[in-house]
């Protein structure tokens, strides 16, 4: 971040981006609270902002992202905890289960899931981080950054790692 | 590797996406199963380092190692990617522009910077507090410039001694509507949006906030609080939402005693509401 870009724009900035985030990555319960998650992270982040002591001029962009990135998972398992009682409880507290609307293809998905979970246990280290990184959106570069290894040896270790999972899935009799 | 392998492995992106939507809506107990029992408690904020390629080596194992097992970890992960692809979007647009920019006035200090936030954000505090209607908190605020202007005049960069907190306002209604015969309601919350009070049925532009209550909240002590006009013609106007930060207990003076229960109560001047509500 620049020094010359002030800290409400990028409070701002920030709360836009947890906006998208939450639309992109949340199951459709948690978005429908998107407003209120996102206004607690930033409430958290502004009280971080100001026990950090900087109160003039600049804030560092990096450290308020991170501040609302734990903001965001601990009310996000808050939520999600406070559901798990009201399922346990059951009665009017039970909230509707979210609808299925092609069940063949939810079965179909969740045996897909499930033989990709049991083919990753039997990888290598190596494969099985990078495929998962795969797995779970992010692309070479972001991978070689999280490994800490160089791009082009990501980049084999995830096309190997598919390689052996396609075969897995084969003999498993599942295709992707 | 083969250049044949390797777009047999990659060259079809729908399988790709398949596989990664399957990945990413495993149920939490289909994952939780393959999880080893003795598998290290993973925070976010070591996920967020990893992330961003800042973790140790051990930590690095500690956290891919969860993201194969542990859905909350999966969840954590994918959060911190997109916040960080967000942010780095960000400094790469900031690195394009770069006029230089006058900082903020010294004495505006964070939290008038809040206070502009929160103006943009639009914190909605009406039409009632309180958990059972949270969509309170996410209708937007903005003021209605057509009926009238709602202005702060408490400094939010200043914290306000607990024992003598008045907020205080201006209104200016819009057209022909003159000043008389407005009364106001001001609604108080905490820094974690839970009701703290509210004053309602306020003559002149002025609250103060309850000495008692205000003396048990722990530091760093912030309310968010917004004023609804009510004009004579039946017009409501509602303020952005404000900031307001206490002097922390530890700052006050010894000699300055905060009424305990067993203290008669002040004489209410005419800035109180005759029904006020915690």
């Amino acid at each position: 971040m620049t020094s010359d870009t002030t800290t409400d724009e990028t409070v701002a900035g920030l709360r836009s981006a947890l906006e998208r985030v939450v639309d992109r990555v949340c199951p459709p319960w948690l978005r429908d609270q998107r407003d209120d998650l996102v206004q607690v992270a930033v409430i958290k982040v502004l009280e971080a902002r100001r026990k950090s002591g900087e109160g003039i001029g600049t804030v560092a962009a990096s450290y308020l992202y991170r501040v609302a990135h734990s903001a965001l998972v601990d009310e996000i398992r808050r939520r999600r905890r406070r559901r798990e009682v009201a399922f346990d409880e059951g009665g009017d507290a039970v909230e509707q289960r979210e609808k299925v609307l092609d069940p063949e293809h939810e079965a179909t998905s969740r045996q897909l899931g499930r033989a990709i979970v049991g083919c990753l246990g039997g990888m290598k280290e190596a494969r099985r981080w990078a495929v998962t990184l795969y797995l779970q959106g992010n692309n070479v570069p972001e991978s070689s950054r999280a490994l800490g290894w160089d791009p082009k040896r990501t980049e084999n270790l995830v096309y190997r790692g598919l390689m052996d999972l396609r075969k897995c899935l084969s003999k498993k009799g599942v295709r992707p | 590797m083969l250049e044949q392998e390797r777009g047999t492995a990659m060259t079809d992106p729908a399988a790709g996406e398949r596989l990664k939507r399957a990945w990413q809506a495993l149920a939490d107990d289909e994952l939780r199963a393959s999880r080893p029992a003795d598998a290290a408690v993973v925070d976010s904020e070591a996920v967020w380092r990893v992330a961003a390629g800042q973790g140790s080596a051990e930590e690095r194992r500690r956290v891919l190692d969860a993201l194969g097992t542990d859905p909350a970890i999966a969840e954590s992960w994918r959060l911190a990617s997109e916040l960080q692809r967000e942010l780095e979007a960000r400094q790469d647009e900031e690195r394009r522009v770069v006029p230089f920019k006058r900082p903020l006035v010294r004495r505006s200090l964070p939290w008038a910077a809040a206070a502009m936030l929160l103006l943009a954000v639009g914190l909605g505090l009406w039409p009632s507090l309180g958990p059972e209607d949270p969509t309170a908190y996410r209708d937007p605020t903005s003021q209605d410039l057509g009926s009238g202007v709602i202005v702060n005049l408490v400094s939010e960069s200043e914290p306000m001694p607990r024992h003598d907190a008045v907020l205080r306002w201006s209104f200016s209604p819009a057209g022909e509507t003159s000043g008389q015969g407005v009364s106001y309601t001001v609604r108080v919350l905490t820094s974690e949006l839970e009701p703290f009070v509210v004053l309602s049925e306020l003559t002149i532009p002025e609250a103060r906030l309850p000495e008692e209550r205000l003396a048990d909240l722990d530091d760093p002590a912030i309310l968010l609080w917004q004023v609804e006009a009510h004009t004579a013609d039946g017009r409501r106007v509602t303020s952005p939402t404000f900031l307001l930060e206490l002097v922390p207990k530890s700052e006050i003076q010894g000699d300055r005693q905060i009424p305990g229960p067993s203290t008669a109560p002040e004489k209410p001047s005419d800035a109180e509401s005759s029904s006020a509500e915690p």
